[in-house]
Order: C-alpha cells, then structure tokens, then sequence
C-alpha cells in the first residue's frame, strides 16, 4: 500500500513537472509561435501539407508535425485581428486545373522556421521545394483562409497547406486549387534546409498586411 | 513452418505497399501502414489455406527467393537515400508512432530479416532430419 502511495506520488509530480506544448500568441509582434517537430518521410517524398495536428487525420503527412491544435492556431490568427478568407469549398478542390481553380483569399501570413543550431529564422519558402511541370517555382502567398466548419467537422488537423485548399487555416494563394490534381506542381520538405526527422522546430506565423 | 509463411507474408505486405507508396494521391489519402498489416494477414491465410501456396512457401528457398526479390525491387524502386526512410515510415505510421526514429526502425527490420531467414533455414534442417 505504501509503494502504491508512492508511485501515484510520483505520477502526480512527474505530471505536474511535464509542461505541454503550448501556443504562444505575441499580439505586440503580431506573431504565433507554433511548437513542431520534422517529419523526415517528407524530406524525400511529395506532400501538400507543410504543417498538421500530430492528432488530426493529416498529422502523419506533413513536413512538419505540430504539437497544438489547428482549432487553436484558427483562434490565434483571430485574436491577432486577422480576417479569414473562408471562399474555397470542397466542390471547388475538384477542379481539374489552376486555371479552373480558385486561389484562396484572407490575410496574408508569413511563415519562418527556427531550430536549434537553425542559424536564425528561416523562411518556409526555403524549407519548401516545389517541383514544377515545364516552368518555375512560385514564392508562397500564404493566406489565412480560416476554414474553421471543415476543420471542427472533420479534424484533418492542417494548419499550412501549401496549395489553395479547404482545409487548411493557412494556405497557399500561388497554387488555385486544381494544380495539384493535373499535376503541374508538386512539394516536399527541402533535406538540405531542414534539419532531420524527430528535430523540435518553432513555426513562427506572423500577419504582413490584409489581402487587397 | 508458419513462421516462413509469416516471413514472406511480412516482406511482400512490404513491396506491395511500397508499391501503393509511390501513387502519391493514395499516400495523401491512407495510412498506408494499416494497409502493410492487413497485406501481411491476407498473404499469410493465403499461404495458410491455399494449398498450392501452403506447400509452396513452407519451404526455405521461397523465403529466400523473397528476401533477394523484395529487397532488390524496393531498392530499384525508391534508390538508396529512400529506401531507408519510406519501408520505416509505413511501419512507423501503422504502428501510430511518430515519434520512433528511422534508425530503430531499421534496426529491428534488420534483425527480422536476418534472424528470420537464419531461423527458417534452422527450422527446416531440423525438420528434414526428424
């Protein structure tokens, strides 16, 4: 009884010493600082998710894992004062082209990495390779298109996609939805930038200027 | 010798996900790791209760037919820096563990490969002399 006492002492301790990741929102800075780790699959094979909930349904298929919810982040960007998008619908994410295709609206973000030993703040943009048919790569135009029904409905968990999408709280305004269905672009985590599988990384979000 | 059975069961569970790996849309869509455990049981019933397969794959020389095919297939398939990420990352999302590295991964790949050809090679000896 007495070792038993013990041990839930120790539980007690143990869990009142582990910290859980946390957001962290700078309304001064217009910043969130979101914890993460690298998803080394992604460093060699293609993905349009640059960052998902560990727990959503795309946490496994992202270039980075983060530790929060996507429900929070939505909620951060909101408390920055920054205004989604919401205009892509999943009908729209069966277009057959770009040029079908809808690029997503809301404010504009931008998105910079740190690690230790990461050398400062890195942008996504590097950290991204995009392979592109027959042209070339587009700097990301990354948008809070909100998404907040899809995300509390299906809980794909994805923060940053890097296609315009209807999922995703972030996504990317440089590919209308329809590029990644013909093909004509396709993503992966830079090996080269990023450091490897399992490396805790900070996703620093800030708000740049609203959408024109 | 239902664990030669198992064996290939496991390694081609293995190159058919693999396989399913490199339709990009599928990958996005799956966890393909759920499906390497549900290959690794059909082909093992199968091999279980077929019986041109039963008699076929108890035997040692299948299970090595099976380790030289799947290993050169998978190589040719995803080249050298890959294949020592993509088989571990299939085991790794089935498992639902992220958080395990590469490196153990392989490691214990590693050793059921070896250590279970070396078994089913000791196993069948033992078995044709009793």
């Amino acid at each position: 009884m007495k070792k038993l006492f013990v041990a839930l002492l120790l539980v007690l301790a143990a869990s009142l010493c582990y910290a859980a990741p946390s957001l962290v929102v700078d309304k001064e800075k217009g910043e969130i600082i979101v914890p993460a780790e690298v998803n080394g699959k992604y460093l060699v094979s293609p993905t349009k998710h640059a960052l998902s909930f560990i727990e959503g349904g795309n946490g496994e298929k992202s270039v980075l894992r983060a530790l929060v919810s996507e429900l929070d982040f939505h909620q951060a960007l909101l408390d920055l004062g920054a205004k989604p998008g919401d205009n892509i619908k999943m009908e729209d994410m069966k277009a057959k082209s770009s040029k079908e295709g809808k690029a997503a609206e809301g404010d504009k973000v931008a998105v910079f990495l740190t690690w230790e030993g990461s050398n400062g703040e890195v942008p996504l943009d590097d950290a991204i390779v995009s392979e592109v048919a027959g042209g070339t790569p587009r700097p990301l135009d990354l948008r809070f298109s909100g998404n907040l029904e899809f995300a509390k409905r299906n809980r794909p968990g994805c923060f940053v996609c890097l296609d315009s999408c209807a999922a995703g709280v972030v996504t990317n305004a440089a590919w209308p939805t329809g590029a990644l269905n013909n093909r004509e672009v396709s993503f992966r985590g830079n090996g080269e930038v990023l450091p490897p599988d399992g490396t805790p990384v900070s996703v620093i979000v800030r708000l740049t200027k609203p959408a024109l | 010798m239902m664990f030669a059975r198992f064996y290939n069961a496991a390694l081609w569970g293995m190159f058919l996900s693999v396989l399913l790996f490199q339709n990009t849309w599928l990958e996005m869509r799956i966890n393909l790791g759920f499906v390497f455990f549900a290959l690794v049981l059909v082909l093992f019933v199968a091999q279980v209760f077929i019986r041109p397969l039963r008699r076929l794959c108890g035997n040692p020389a299948v299970a090595t037919f099976s380790l030289i095919v799947v290993t050169i297939v998978c190589w040719l398939m995803l080249g050298t820096e890959r294949v020592k990420i993509i088989p571990a990352s299939i085991l790794r999302e089935g498992l639902m563990m992220p958080r395990l590295s590469f490196s153990l991964i392989n490691f214990m790949m590693d050793a059921f490969i070896t250590l279970g050809w070396l078994l089913i090679e000791f196993l069948y000896r033992g078995h044709e002399r009793s």
